[in-house]
């Protein structure tokens, strides 16, 4: 199986900054995905269900779609607006499956777009249905990622 | 209002496997409370609220692994208006476990010596001997524990060999096995367990060597025979990372369930194991329905595609106790793409008159995740935008007849065995019972059953046209 190439962009591919070097959003427009957030994203205001679960809803999409884009045999870019482990660690949380969501995407070769704060709060608004956590620190949590897996930028 | 009050956090996982450390932790928190300048609150005492704690300016939490989880559980429910500060001087079990030093492990160690009587109190720790589990036997004191500290592997194998000669003398001393992290050498941080905090002292997260694992299991039932299947539930929730410790806090498992929100269509529930025969009942419900001009749809919320073998895959992974948090994941994932079923063309269709017809409801959800996990990691919450049907139906079948249909259908789920299919199918039956459903033997002629269900759906329709 040949590495999938993911690039993070917050704002994708028709961001301002035009970092996420034009490859198309890993969802299709007006996304289930987008469509069912809301109900979740609710839930987590509401305090009924922890952030936690929220995010590992948006770490298995991501898994999804990559999967779904291997089975028409693409290898991307396709653009993601956040990586999974770095959420988890930004949020404070130490308990999750991001790794094993790794392992199941199979190789992948990641570059990194936008890193800028107001684009990640925006981008969290979207694909997160709220600001979950301090983007900023995301920001540094993908940084220290990337710096130890040597991603390249987009 | 209060300036500043002292919080001790309730019991956590380890005293609920071992209760003899609950008795501890209460003698020690009154001794914390007596010795308190300010007001002092155990959570663990009695019934508590978020909002009685929201009339202090300040929460000084008894520091420690539950400690942390109390100020992560305030700090959400409370927002920024309390400040929330953790105490350098754990005020529980927790605290005196953290104390023990690299070198320690496999010894007895007291806990609450303190308070255990001059010549316990002399003593830090005991050699792991039948001598000296004699020793702890007749110095013990309803307020005083002895843990068997584990910290590697090594330290097992040793306290095993030790056991396993004559537990009996052990036994009768009541140790509990407690799995001690050490405090790393020189960077200070805390080792990445990835599990939850509230799991101390049960096991070192997904971290550790199986045989680590395997070997704290086999302590558990050597000195605690009776707690060798908690032990194991305790620890698949920890390498899940189910937050057990923190929906008790949050009241969750107390709280009513979600007012379920009523639809405009009339909604329609099959239910039943795989091999039961809801597809066709649901196909024969929907061309009678449709002779009688009834607008009628089948819905399956319960999708197959990409999302199917995505979590199949995933299922798979965790087979021989592997990969533990994709076990707990795969669940919310299938609970998601009911949603987004929900929120696709069903969501329009809901706001329409007619009857809508499925095949498998949100109870298959709830019967998974009893019948999966043995607990609910947020089914309830997250499906309550599904409406209560108005008809429920549970076509029961046992498990070694529908192994015989499936039989006829290719190759096997992670499922389809005779031991998961009897706890789906127990889980059903009781939510039946619970809810009302009307309840069908599936090895029952298959036009008996649909005249009961032609019958029952034309009395809801008759009930409908008279409301109307």
């Amino acid at each position: 199986m040949s590495a999938f190439e993911l690039v993070l962009a917050p704002e994708g591919p028709g961001g301002p900054d035009g970092s996420g070097g034009g490859a198309p959003w890993a969802w299709p427009e007006a996304s289930e995905y987008e469509r069912a957030l809301p109900l979740v994203a609710a839930a987590v205001g509401a305090g009924s269900v922890p952030l936690e679960v929220l995010l590992h809803l948006y770490a298995y999409e991501v898994l999804e779609r990559v999967r779904e884009a291997r089975t028409r045999g693409e290898a991307g870019p396709l653009a993601l607006p956040f990586w999974p482990a770095a959420l988890f660690a930004a949020a404070g949380i130490g308990a999750h499956a991001a790794r094993e969501l790794e392992q199941a995407l199979g190789e992948v070769r990641v570059r990194l777009g936008s890193l800028d704060p107001s684009a990640l709060d925006r981008a969290q608004r979207r694909w997160l249905g709220g600001q979950a956590l301090d983007s900023a620190a995301y920001a540094r949590a993908l940084a220290e990622l990337a710096a130890a897996r040597a991603w390249g930028r987009a | 209002m209060s300036r500043a009050w002292s919080v001790l956090p309730p019991p956590g996982p380890l005293s609920w496997l071992h209760p003899e450390l609950a008795g501890l932790d209460r003698a020690v928190r009154a001794r914390a409370a007596a010795r308190s300048p300010v007001r002092c609150v155990d959570l663990g005492a009695a019934r508590w609220s978020t909002a009685a704690l929201a009339s202090a300016e300040e929460l000084e939490l008894a520091g420690g692994p539950l400690g942390r989880a109390l100020r992560e559980h305030l700090g959400a429910a409370l927002g920024s208006g309390t400040r929330l500060t953790l105490s350098e001087a754990p005020g529980e079990v927790a605290g005196v476990l953290a104390t023990l030093t690299a070198g320690t492990s496999w010894w007895l160690t007291p806990l609450g010596a303190a308070d255990a009587g001059a010549e316990l109190a002399a003593r830090e720790a005991l050699p792991l001997t039948p001598a000296s589990a004699e020793r702890v036997r007749a110095a013990r004191r309803t307020d005083a524990a002895w843990v068997l500290p584990i910290a590697d592997a090594r330290d097992v194998d040793e306290a095993l060999r030790a056991l396993a000669r004559d537990p009996a003398p052990f036994r009768a001393a009541g140790l509990v096995p407690f799995f001690a992290e050490r405090a790393p050498a020189t960077s200070g941080a805390r080792p990445a367990t990835r599990r939850a905090s509230a799991w101390f002292g049960i096991l070192p997260g997904d971290e550790c060597p199986t045989a680590l694992r395997l070997g704290l299991r086999e302590l558990v039932r050597l000195l605690h025979p009776e707690r060798t299947l908690a032990q194991r539930a305790h620890e698949n929730h920890a390498l899940a990372a189910s937050d057990l410790y923190a929906q008790a806090l949050a009241g969750r498992f107390l709280a009513p369930p979600p007012e379920a929100r009523r639809a405009r269509a009339r909604i329609v529930a099959l239910e039943g194991i795989d091999g039961s025969g809801k597809s066709s009942h649901v196909a024969g419900l929907r061309a009678f329905l449709e002779q009688r001009g009834v607008p009628c749809k089948a819905y399956k919320i319960y999708r197959h595609g990409v999302f199917h073998a995505t979590v199949t895959d995933l299922t798979r992974r965790c087979a021989g106790e592997h990969e533990l948090h994709l076990w707990r994941l795969q669940r919310l994932a299938k609970l998601f793409d009911s949603l987004k079923a929900l929120e696709g063309a069903l969501r329009a269709d809901l706001e329409r008159p007619g009857v809508l017809l499925f095949d498998r409801y949100v109870f298959t959800h709830l019967a998974a995740e009893a019948g999966r996990l043995h607990h609910d990691p947020y089914a309830r919450e997250l499906l309550a935008s599904f409406p209560a049907p108005d008809l429920f139906w549970l076509l029961d079948l046992p498990a070694e007849r529908a192994l015989e249909r499936i039989g006829q259908r290719g190759e096997r789920t992670v499922d389809e065995n005779r031991y998961m299919l009897g706890r789906y199918r127990d889980v059903l039956l009781d939510l039946a019972d619970r809810r009302g459903a009307r309840v069908l033997s599936a090895e029952a002629p298959f036009e008996a059953n649909q005249a009961v269900l032609r019958a029952d759906v034309v009395r809801l329709l008759e009930a409908e046209e008279v409301r109307a």
